[in-house]
C-alpha cells in the first residue's frame, strides 16, 4: 500500500518545494522507490523543477495538470486521477533509463491555476454545498488515490502555503506529514502556529498521524544563531522531532532546481553536486519512517 | 488481505485505463521525441447499434514524432479486456475484428496464473503472434506492475475513413476537441 506523505507548512519561502522534490527523487534513486508527486501548489514550483517551465505549459497543453483535475472535480463527470499523470517526470538520467521500476511519475501544477482558482473553488463548493471544501476535495480524490496504492509505494503532496483547501485536503489524506522550516525565530513560532492551529484544532489530524518530523531547510552552519535554535530544537526545547540532517543553504541546491529544458537530463551526481548527500540523508529517513508505518514495503 | 480476482469485465476498464496512463504509454514514447495520447474508455460508447463485437473496451491514441523527423504520426491503439475466466480463441477474433478501425489491437487478460506450457495460454500466444494481436496478461488489477506484455501488436492499416468513424462515434466530444486542438496546433 503505498504511503502519503504531506510536505506542507503555511508559512511560505521556506523551502517546500525544494524539499519534495529531494525526496522524491531520493526515494526514487536511493531506494528504488516508485514515487508519485501530486504538486497542489498553483505556483507550480516543484513542477518546473521536475519538468521545466516548458514542460510545465506541455503538460498543460496535453490536458495534465491540476487545473484539468480540480475542473473535472467541480462537475459530474468520472473522475481518472491517472489521466493526468506525466510519468518520468524527473530530470535525472537514472530514473529516465530505469528498468527496475523506480520512478517519479507527477501530477503537475500550473500557474495559470493562480488566477482560474477562485472560480474553481466556487463552482466546487455549489455542488458540496454544505461539507468544507477541503473535506469534499478529500473524499472526491481518495478513491483515485486508494486505485493507485499498488502502484505506487509513495504518494507526496507538495502543500501550497496558507491554510488554503488544496493544503487541507492534502493533509488530510496523509500518514506522514514533512515540514520545512528555516532557523529563525519567526519562522519557528509560524511552525507552533501551524501544528497548533491548522493541525490540532482546525483539521484535528495531528494526533492521527502515523509521523511528524520537521525538516531544516537553507541551513548555515556558521551561522550561531541558527546553531542555537537547532541545538534547543535537539534537546526537545520546541517538542518538535527534527530530521536528523538539516540541509545546507547552497549553490548546489540553487542549480539542483533549474531545469533548463524538458529533453535535458542530469545524473543525480550532476544535478545535486555536493548537495546530494543531503539528498540521500533525507530520503534515507523518509524510507525509515515509511517502512514503520507499513511495516515494509512492496509486501 | 486475501485477494478476489474481479470476475466483471466492467470493473476491469478502469485498472487497465490506469495501466495505460502510467505504464502503456511509456512504451509509446520515443527516447528523444515527443508524445501526446489520450486514453479513454470506450466500452459503452457509440450505442447498441453498433453491434457486439464492434467495439473496443478502451483505446489510446497516440500523436508522437522522432526527435530529428519532419512529420508526427498518428496512431490508434485499441483494447479487448477479458476477465480470467472468461478468455479463448475467441476473445482473439474479436481483438482481429477492430483492425478495420484501428493501427494496433491489443487483447488485454486478467490471467493470475499465467503459464505458457498451459495449453490454453499457449494456444491464445500463438493466435495473437499469428495475426498480429498484441498480449498484454495482468495478475494484478489494483498493480500496473503486474501487467505485462506477451505479444507485440503489429500495424495494421485500417483506412484513414475507418480511423475517422471510430474516432467520431467512440470518442466524446471533450476528447475529440483535444486531438483536433492538437493536430492544428502540431500540423
Amino acid at each position: 500500500m503505498a504511503v502519503r506523505v504531506a510536505v506542507a507548512n503555511h508559512k511560505g519561502g521556506v523551502g517546500k518545494s525544494t524539499t519534495a522534490m529531494m525526496l522524491a527523487e531520493g526515494l526514487a534513486h536511493f531506494h528504488g522507490l516508485r514515487v508519485l508527486v501530486l504538486d497542489f501548489d498553483p505556483q507550480a514550483s516543484l513542477s518546473a523543477m521536475l519538468l521545466s517551465s516548458a514542460g510545465v505549459g506541455d503538460a498543460s497543453r496535453r490536458g495534465r495538470s491540476l487545473w484539468d483535475l480540480l475542473k473535472v472535480m467541480g462537475t459530474t463527470q468520472p473522475l481518472h486521477l491517472s489521466r493526468y499523470i506525466t510519468t518520468r517526470a524527473s530530470d535525472l538520467i537514472e530514473l529516465r533509463d530505469a528498468i527496475d521500476g523506480r520512478r517519479v511519475d507527477l501530477v503537475a501544477s500550473y500557474s495559470e491555476l493562480l488566477s482560474d482558482y477562485p472560480g474553481l473553488e466556487t463552482s466546487f463548493r455549489r455542488r458540496h454545498p454544505r461539507t468544507r471544501t477541503d473535506v469534499a476535495l478529500a473524499s472526491e480524490i481518495e478513491p483515485e488515490l486508494a486505485a493507485l496504492d499498488l502502484s505506487y509505494d509513495v504518494i507526496l503532496f507538495d502543500c501550497p502555503a496558507g491554510a488554503v483547501p488544496l493544503s487541507q485536503a492534502a493533509i488530510r489524506l496523509s500518514q506522514v506529514l514533512i515540514a520545512p522550516t528555516v532557523l529563525d525565530d519567526i519562522s519557528l513560532r509560524a511552525l507552533r502556529d501551524f501544528i497548533a492551529i491548522m493541525l490540532k484544532d482546525d483539521l484535528e489530524v495531528y494526533g492521527r498521524l502515523a509521523d511528524f518530523r520537521v525538516a531544516i531547510t537553507m541551513h548555515v552552519r556558521s551561522n550561531p544563531e541558527q546553531r542555537q535554535l537547532l541545538d534547543q530544537i535537539r534537546a526537545g526545547t520546541y517538542k518538535l522531532k527534527a530530521m536528523r540532517r538539516p540541509v545546507g543553504h547552497s549553490v548546489s541546491v540553487h542549480r539542483a532546481v533549474s531545469r533548463s529544458r524538458s529533453d535535458a537530463f542530469r545524473s543525480a551526481r550532476e544535478k545535486y553536486a555536493d548537495a546530494l548527500t543531503d539528498v540521500e540523508a533525507l530520503a534515507d529517513e523518509l524510507f525509515e519512517i515509511i517502512t514503520q508505518v507499513t511495516g515494509g514495503l512492496r509486501q | 488481505m486475501s485477494y478476489s480476482p474481479p470476475v466483471d469485465e466492467e470493473a476491469l476498464y478502469k485498472p487497465v485505463h490506469n495501466f495505460l496512463e502510467q505504464r502503456f504509454q511509456d512504451r509509446l514514447r520515443p527516447t528523444f521525441g515527443d508524445l501526446r495520447h489520450l486514453s479513454v474508455i470506450t466500452a459503452r460508447a457509440g450505442g447498441p447499434s453498433t453491434g457486439l463485437w464492434s467495439k473496443p473496451d478502451l483505446c489510446c491514441i497516440a500523436l508522437w514524432r522522432y526527435k530529428y523527423a519532419l512529420e508526427w504520426r498518428f496512431d490508434v491503439h485499441g483494447f479487448e479486456v477479458k476477465p480470467a475466466a472468461r478468455c479463448d480463441l475467441t476473445a482473439v477474433h474479436e481483438a482481429l475484428n477492430h483492425t478495420s478501425m484501428v493501427h494496433y489491437s491489443h487483447l488485454v487478460w486478467h490471467k493470475p496464473d499465467w503459464n505458457e506450457r498451459d495449453g490454453k495460454c499457449a494456444a491464445i500466444l500463438e493466435r495473437c503472434e499469428r495475426h498480429g494481436i498484441g498480449l498484454i496478461t495482468f495478475a494484478d488489477e489494483r498493480n500496473v506492475d503486474t501487467f505485462t506484455t506477451r505479444v507485440a501488436a503489429r500495424r495494421q492499416s485500417p483506412t484513414g475513413d475507418a480511423v475517422d468513424e471510430f474516432i467520431e462515434t467512440r470518442i466524446k466530444a471533450a476528447d475529440r476537441k483535444t486531438l483536433l486542438d492538437w493536430i492544428a496546433e502540431l500540423r
